[in-house]
């Protein structure tokens, strides 16, 4: 008799890891539910498996063990990786990475190995974000004074960067004491070889070569970035199984003379593998693969078969252990999923061609579209659900990009041998401008792309979709009737449910941007308004993101500090469909009155007024603007600007429940009062948003609830 | 049978209480912030002279003098403070408003002013006007509201009123 889920360990254990994070990672929230569901869920499973005498309590408890181990694993990882360093002046010494320095140049560098003017070690790299014009190179040993604050890389967005790259504080307005050149790693020594020869021999596509055979786009120019993404064939740039499977494949046949053992050969094999993650950064795709290969030759050397769902969910379990916050990693999710939707949808797939007995090429090309529309079909909606776009060409693109790159990629690898060997770039170099130009020319098409929007339930079911397609879920015939009906009505709601705007429930959120400036939307009714500087594209992005979720008849927007306005996130913003603008500061600078065209109405808001009723905006001048106060119904939110004169604005009876600030005030904490700033302070009632992330302040009867999701 | 369950349920307990030792009392971090709403402030002031409607005008705090003026009603005759624009914050607790004839500035007089009481001249004012004001005072003592002051004044209140106002000492409410 059939069981009824063909599972493996693997699998079961994977499942229950990634529970138990995400059981924590809802605890951080406050939120116990999703946990305590999951564990009442898994308790009353194995009481009934051990009532009813079923051998599955064994897999229950496996699922159990594994949920605690993730659960517990996360939080002990999380108070690793906590620390609390607000605001502290210091000087920091430490060394160079050449983490983004291969390519385009900026002025943040990340140091590694620092220590404080005490002598403390600093675990972690920090961030130094230098604005006085130094510029330093890989490898130099320097000393930063600035300010240095804790990154706080996870909360409602994991920064996963920060992880991968161990960066654990932030210096702001660093300034560069002294200066002194040091060595290169080896893996920066290797990086810095590849980044040469790349740049020396391909004229046109070094960027490319270098992010395929390393891994690092920093040198990646935004226009082939795009046009890649576009097309749907930028998983190419992703250092995975393609350019793996070729090292393997090479070393195999250089092994296959000798007749080694399976699991000797695999020992073998390995270390330049591990030598070549550790150059690549040891990313998850790399991991992934690498993995998935040494559980295949373990499989094959055991059980003379290999199982690609097995080896996929222990690559899955070693990546999480590493860092159970790449679950939350949306190229983390690709990968996998891509590589799950082949280890189920394509062998159905396959045995359906098989049973057609096609032409031998016809069904290698059948073979090629259908890995590639598995990738598709498995990524669709967790794109979706990101607001990823999803290509419409990518998979016939595949068809020639798969084998263009890879012929790119094994000339190039090659081209790093040194003397003549270098000229293959130039071959290497043909075959990448072949693939830019069919991405460029596809990119530019209107209806390349399309996206959707859906809820992130929907990517759940394609898993348990797809796993019962693969053949791991026996159904009976009733069974097959009720199940693929259900998931896809589920799939189907989850796309409208999506799509129904909110009813408004008298909230505000705020978005500090990267350059320290706030943007507050509040939500009363069907009304909407926005108050911002307008200098921070992706802040306001969001905020507009946020404001689409409901439904609104009238957005009016507030321009508090027009000077500061840039024009593109004016451009941006103007087609949001405001009623009115009010230009707070009397300045237009940019003329808005222009910028937005006959359909809005552009005043100048006089001083001290107040706007608005159900939502009142009233901007506080004492001279110039120093304030801009929200009325949310019965809550006040105080926008206060200037960072000398903010003290002041205490003094003015406003009342407010929340003081948006442009940093942290000593006079606020004294007088109790709720202030939110860019970056955490010491001082009580003080919430960062480099440690909360972005806020929202809802309004529930006579109850405000401040919520940093 | 009984000694796995008993087993797998104190492994359970066990593993659950070794993950969740250490726990502070203040995680979870990103827990929600709940707060009551604070009962607005409020501020009182003591409207009078050139306004419709003298007395005391409370406002929550965030709103300004013009607000308050509004709330008074504001005259043709009225001369709106230079404060107006400045929001109220307990700072100015009586507010005097005074009144133009379209070319000049006046200060309105208080209606309860000796010289009035005595029937002596106050200069701006007819000698009539003084009259009846003083008779109103000698029947039925001092103004307190613009009510008696407009009644006092007779056919000339329309013309009269705004020009006088009623200290916040002697104010009572109109019945």
């Amino acid at each position: 008799m059939k069981r009824r889920i063909n599972a493996r360990f693997s699998l079961i254990a994977a499942v229950g890891f990634i529970l138990g994070i995400f059981a924590f990672y809802e605890l951080l929230f406050g939120e116990f539910y999703f946990g305590l569901a999951v564990a009442i869920v898994l308790a009353a499973l194995l009481i009934f498996c051990i009532i009813k005498r079923l051998g599955t309590w064994k897999v229950v408890l496996i699922g159990i063990a594994f949920a605690l181990a993730g659960f517990c694993w996360s939080g002990l990882y999380y108070l690793n990786i906590t620390d609390d360093a607000c605001g502290i002046s210091v000087s920091v010494t430490g060394r160079v990475t050449d983490l983004g320095r291969n390519g385009a140049i900026s002025n943040i560098y990340y140091l590694e190995d620092c220590r404080d003017d005490n002598g403390r070690t600093l675990a972690g790299r920090v961030r130094v974000y230098v604005d006085d014009g130094s510029v330093l190179s890989t490898g130099d040993v320097a000393t930063v004074s600035g300010t240095l604050d804790s990154v706080y890389p996870v909360k409602q967005q994991v920064n996963t960067f920060y992880l991968r790259n161990r960066v654990r504080y932030e210096l702001r307005n660093g300034g560069v004491v002294s200066v002194h050149a040091g060595k290169l790693k080896l893996d920066e020594k290797v990086r810095k070889y590849v980044y040469d020869v790349t740049f020396d021999y391909m004229p046109d596509n070094s960027g490319t070569m270098y992010a395929l055979l390393t891994g690092d786009r920093n040198a990646l120019d935004e226009t082939s970035e795009l046009a890649f993404s576009r097309a749907g064939i930028v998983h190419l740039l992703a250092v995975s199984g393609l350019h793996v499977g070729f090292i393997a494949s090479v070393l195999g046949f250089a092994l296959s003379r000798l007749k080694l053992r399976p699991l000797t050969e695999c020992a073998i094999i390995i270390v330049p593998l591990l030598f070549y993650a550790y150059i690549c950064g040891f990313s998850p795709s790399v991991m992934r693969a690498i993995t998935m290969l040494v559980c295949g030759y373990i499989s094959r050397a055991l059980f003379s078969k290999s199982d690609m769902l097995a080896s996929l969910c222990w690559a899955a379990l070693i990546s999480l252990a590493v860092c159970p916050y790449y679950i939350f990693d949306l190229g983390f999710q690709l990968s996998f999923l891509s590589v799950f939707g082949i280890s189920t949808l394509y062998y159905p797939l396959n045995r359906l061609l098989l049973r057609k007995k096609v032409n031998k090429h016809l069904r290698r090309i059948c073979d090629a579209l259908f890995i590639s529309a598995c990738c598709i079909v498995a990524t669709l909606f967790t794109l979706a659900a990101n607001g990823g776009e999803v290509a419409v060409f990518g998979v016939l693109l595949n068809l020639i990009a798969v084998p263009a790159v890879s012929v790119a990629f094994v000339l190039g690898f090659f081209g790093l041998l040194p003397w003549v060997f270098h000229y293959l770039m130039f071959a290497a170099d043909a075959f990448l401008q072949f693939v830019l130009r069919c991405a460029a020319a596809v990119s530019e098409l209107s209806f390349a792309t399309f996206s959707f929007k859906t809820a992130h339930i929907s990517a759940i079911v394609v898993i348990v979709l797809l796993f019962a397609i693969g053949g791991f879920l026996h159904l009976s015939k009733l069974g097959k009737k009720i199940f693929y009906p259900v998931c896809c009505f589920l799939l189907i709601f989850s796309i409208i449910f999506a799509y129904i705007p909110r009813r408004a429930d008298n909230n505000a959120y705020v978005v500090y941007g990267s350059d320290d400036s706030v943007t507050v939307a509040a939500v009363v009714g069907d009304e909407a308004i926005v108050v911002s500087d307008f200098s921070d594209y992706s802040a306001v992005s969001e905020i507009l993101g946020h404001i689409g979720k409901y439904k609104v008849d009238k957005i009016t927007l507030f321009v508090a500090r027009s000077s500061l306005a840039r024009s593109e996130v004016i451009d941006a913003v103007k087609n949001c469909g405001a009623d009115t603008v009010y230009i707070l500061d009397s300045v237009d600078g940019l003329k808005l009155t222009d910028k937005f065209g006959d359909e809005t109405n552009v005043f100048y808001q006089r001083p001290n007024t107040c706007v608005g009723e159900t939502l009142k905006v009233r901007s506080i001048f004492d001279g110039e603007l120093c304030a801009v106060n929200i009325t949310l119904d019965k809550t006040d939110i105080c926008l206060v600007y200037g960072t000398e004169r903010s003290s002041s604005v205490l003094d003015f009876g406003i009342n407010a429940e929340f003081y948006l600030l442009e940093a942290p005030c000593e006079s606020y904490s004294s007088a109790k009062v709720k202030t939110l700033t860019p970056y955490q302070s010491g001082f009580p009632c003080n919430y960062g948003a480099n440690k909360y992330g972005n806020f929202t302040i809802a309004q529930k009867g006579d109850t405000i609830i401040l919520s940093f999701r | 049978m009984k000694r796995r369950w008993i087993a797998v349920i104190f492994l359970f307990v066990f593993v659950l209480c070794i993950s969740l030792s250490g726990c502070k009392e203040d995680f979870p971090p990103y827990e929600e912030e709940k707060s009551e709403i604070m009962p607005p402030q409020t501020f009182t002031v003591y409207v009078c002279g050139a306004v419709e409607n003298e007395g005391y005008v409370t406002v929550e705090a965030g709103e300004t003098y013009l607000t308050v003026l509004e709330l008074a009603g504001i005259l043709p005759q009225s001369v709106v403070p230079q404060l107006h624009t400045y929001p109220v914050d307990g700072s100015v607790t009586e507010l005097i408003v005074n009144y133009s004839d379209g070319e000049q500035i006046y200060d309105c007089i208080n209606a309860d002013n000796l010289l009035i009481a005595e029937r002596l001249g106050v200069e701006g004012l007819p000698t009539e006007i003084v009259e009846l004001l003083a008779d109103y005072i000698a029947e039925f003592g001092a103004f307190h509201n613009k009510q008696q002051l407009k009644t006092a004044l007779g056919e000339y209140a329309e013309e009269y009123h705004y020009r006088f106002f009623i200290s916040e000492e002697n104010y009572e409410k109109a019945d």
